[in-house]
């Protein structure tokens, strides 16, 4: 009788213990993902910067302006 | 007894006192649930709302001519910093410059609530920032959507600007604001009691991205255009300045330049007359480019024939009703043909021609090219010009409207109607917009427009005036259109000097002109359609002030580069070989001879 009684406290406490420890690891990998994707968004934006800065280096009419400037220069 | 007497009156009272407890707490449960129960929900919880990324507009190969994307700035509040030094000297290494300037940035804002300290922060300067311990009071980051336009002013005009709201204020973004701005995402969360967000309750709506645009502009051919309409406007010191390259046979406008121009992404420090697009908004008597639509329609409807002889009456012609015309710059011709009168562009010759065909066909013809009316092209703002109805026409609108005076047109409606000559006689809608794609590149919608059905002028009519007649303006001997002429093309067009109308007064201005050249080539399978107009030249510069002189080089340049680019590209077939083997041929296809 004791000893069922043992295993029932110990096996709540453990049913406990991993319940706690689920929620906290969801919790922490919810936070990570969320990060995550904070990080391939800021990621994403200065990608996104480079290409537009790249844009604006090859425009035609940026690339005539260097001749411009080369062919004064020379 | 007495005290029982008492007992029961305060047992009545109170028994009334908590049945009017009972009634109240009824009517709150009851009658003002859905009230409280709502109003305690809203404190609870919050409606984020999530802003969508604009479109992107691109240029007819796939080059960014606008584009969205979210950039965080680095902003203080006057209000909130609370040591002032400390906090300035912590922003020194950050904003790298001096704690002064940083000061002077602070103090004199005249936002004291939002002062931008350095818009579109790196990520370096965001983790300098948020390792600050403890971190300054009144100084934050904040993230927003920022319209950028790589190609600067290249193509303002088109493209357009937006406000700050982000809505659409002219061009493209204006007038697809619908399909660019998107759809915001709306969240609901629930909030503890510090107002934190706890978790999401609902989403109400996702965030929808705007579609993006590709248009008919090709960034090279508006560089080559901007290019060579700029240098001629500033050489010139001319007031203003227009070029339009289109495809004949689509109207789809390859280039659209309008100057002064301004950069899209600080249209605020631009001059707000240069926000307008006068290729579309500012009408003008368009001098002698109009000639060749009024030639086409009299040989179209049997007035005359190419070869039609006319008296242009040794350069003064005056009759009752009409006044006295003279020719430009008081040359005397005599009997001219049709095609003559538009390559030495005599005034008389068209006075002539205008009478023959009487009000009703010269009016119902303009009409048919489109004159008066808007082209329909999907840009906002375009204006109709003015083509009186010819009720209202005098005894002079008959012998002036033909040579393009007492009309007024958009340099759109010039473009267009060259491109009717170009295009066998069939007409186009000009547009703008090629297709409609969702943010990953996917075409949704082709927007090039049916053309309209019909033929404005026979296909021999239009191929005589291309091949022949305005082929003569720039490669005759007398031709008034030989500063566009090509060594590798054969180049078709009319040159154009029209006065600029007094304002305030009747009349016209002696010494203002608008110096126009509209034309295009090849003349054998025309690739392209130019319109220059440079209004008011200076004339006191003793550089000349005509079409001739001021436009059509303009032209020359410009098609000579778009043509150079559209073959290497593969766009038009490479030219075979020098075009003046072909000329003479041309020259006998032209209508039978008649006299005035």
């Amino acid at each position: 009788m004791q000893f069922r009684f043992t295993y029932v406290v110990i096996a709540l406490t453990a049913v406990l213990v991993f319940t706690v420890h689920i929620r906290t690891t969801s919790s922490r990998v919810f936070y990570k993902l969320g990060a995550a994707n904070i990080m391939q968004t800021r990621f994403n934006q200065t990608l996104r910067q480079k290409q537009l800065d790249m844009e604006r280096l090859i425009s035609p009419a940026a690339i005539s302006e260097k001749l411009r400037k080369n062919s004064s220069q020379e | 007894m007495k005290h029982i007497r008492i007992l029961i009156i305060i047992f009545i009272l109170l028994a009334l006192a908590m049945m009017g407890l009972i009634g109240r707490c009824f009517y709150l449960q009851y009658y003002k649930c859905q009230e409280f129960r709502s109003q305690s929900e809203r404190a609870q919880q919050t409606i984020i709302t999530e802003k969508p990324c604009r479109g992107l507009i691109l240029d007819s190969r796939g080059r960014v001519l606008a584009a969205s994307n979210r950039v965080e700035t680095l902003y203080a509040d006057r209000n909130i910093i609370t040591n002032f030094d400390e906090t300035v000297t912590a922003m020194e290494p950050i904003l790298r410059t001096s704690a002064d300037n940083i000061a002077n940035m602070i103090n004199e804002s005249r936002n004291p609530g939002f002062i931008k300290l350095a818009v579109a922060i790196d990520a370096a300067q965001r983790a300098e920032f948020l390792s600050i311990k403890p971190r300054p009071k009144g100084i934050s980051i904040t993230s927003d959507f920022a319209r950028q336009y790589p190609a600067s002013s290249l193509a303002a005009h088109v493209v357009g600007f937006t406000d700050f709201e982000g809505n659409g204020g002219s061009g493209i973004e204006l007038e697809y604001n619908k399909y660019l701005q998107g759809k915001p995402g709306k969240h609901v969360f629930y909030l503890d009691s510090a107002r934190r967000l706890v978790r999401i309750k609902e989403e109400q709506s996702t965030v929808e991205n705007g579609t993006g645009l590709i248009l008919t502009i090709d960034e090279t051919i508006q560089e080559f255009t901007r290019n060579a309409l700029y240098k001629q406007w500033k050489d010139y010191q001319a007031e203003s300045a227009v070029a339009v390259v289109m495809d004949p046979y689509t109207g789809a406008v390859l280039a659209m330049v309008s100057l002064p121009d301004f950069d899209p992404a600080r249209v605020g420090d631009a001059d707000r007359d240069a926000w307008r697009n006068r290729i579309l908004t500012d009408p003008y008597e368009p001098g002698s480019i109009f000639k060749p639509i009024v030639t086409a329609i009299a040989i179209d409807r049997g007035v005359i024939t190419g070869n039609t002889l006319i008296n242009c009456e040794s350069g003064s012609y005056s009759g009752k009703g009409f006044g006295t015309i003279g020719e430009y710059n008081s040359h005397r011709y005599g009997v001219l043909s049709a095609k003559q009168i538009l390559v030495v562009s005599s005034n008389i010759g068209m006075a002539k021609i205008g009478q023959k065909m009487g009000k009703k066909k010269l009016y119902d013809g303009l009409k048919m090219f489109g004159i008066g009316s808007i082209s329909g092209i999907d840009l906002p703002g375009e204006g109709s010009g003015v083509l009186w109805p010819t009720s209202r026409w005098t005894g002079y609108s008959i012998t002036r409207i033909p040579y393009g005076q007492e009309v007024s047109v958009t340099a759109l409606q010039i473009a267009r109607a060259y491109c009717i000559l170009a295009n066998g006689g069939r007409p186009v809608r000009p547009y703008i917009v090629k297709a409609i794609v969702d943010p990953n590149g996917a075409i949704l919608e082709y927007k090039k427009p049916a053309p309209p059905a019909g033929q404005i002028i026979k296909p021999s009519v239009a191929k005589w005036m291309v091949q022949d007649a305005l082929v003569g303006v720039v490669h005759d001997e007398h031709g008034t259109g030989k500063n566009a002429k090509l060594e590798k093309w054969k180049v078709f067009g009319k040159t154009g000097t029209a006065n600029v109308a007094m304002t305030g007064q009747k009349g016209f201005s002696e010494s203002e002109f608008v110096a126009s050249f509209a034309g295009g080539a090849p003349a054998e399978k025309p690739a392209v359609i130019v319109l220059v107009s440079i209004r008011k030249p200076n004339r006191k510069l003793g550089k000349g002030y005509t079409g001739g002189t001021v436009a059509a080089p303009v032209v020359g340049t410009i098609l000579e580069k778009t043509l150079t680019y559209m073959e290497q590209k593969g766009m038009i077939a490479p030219a075979k070989s020098s075009h003046d083997s072909n000329e003479s041929k041309q020259q006998r296809d032209g209508p039978e001879q008649t006299s005035d």
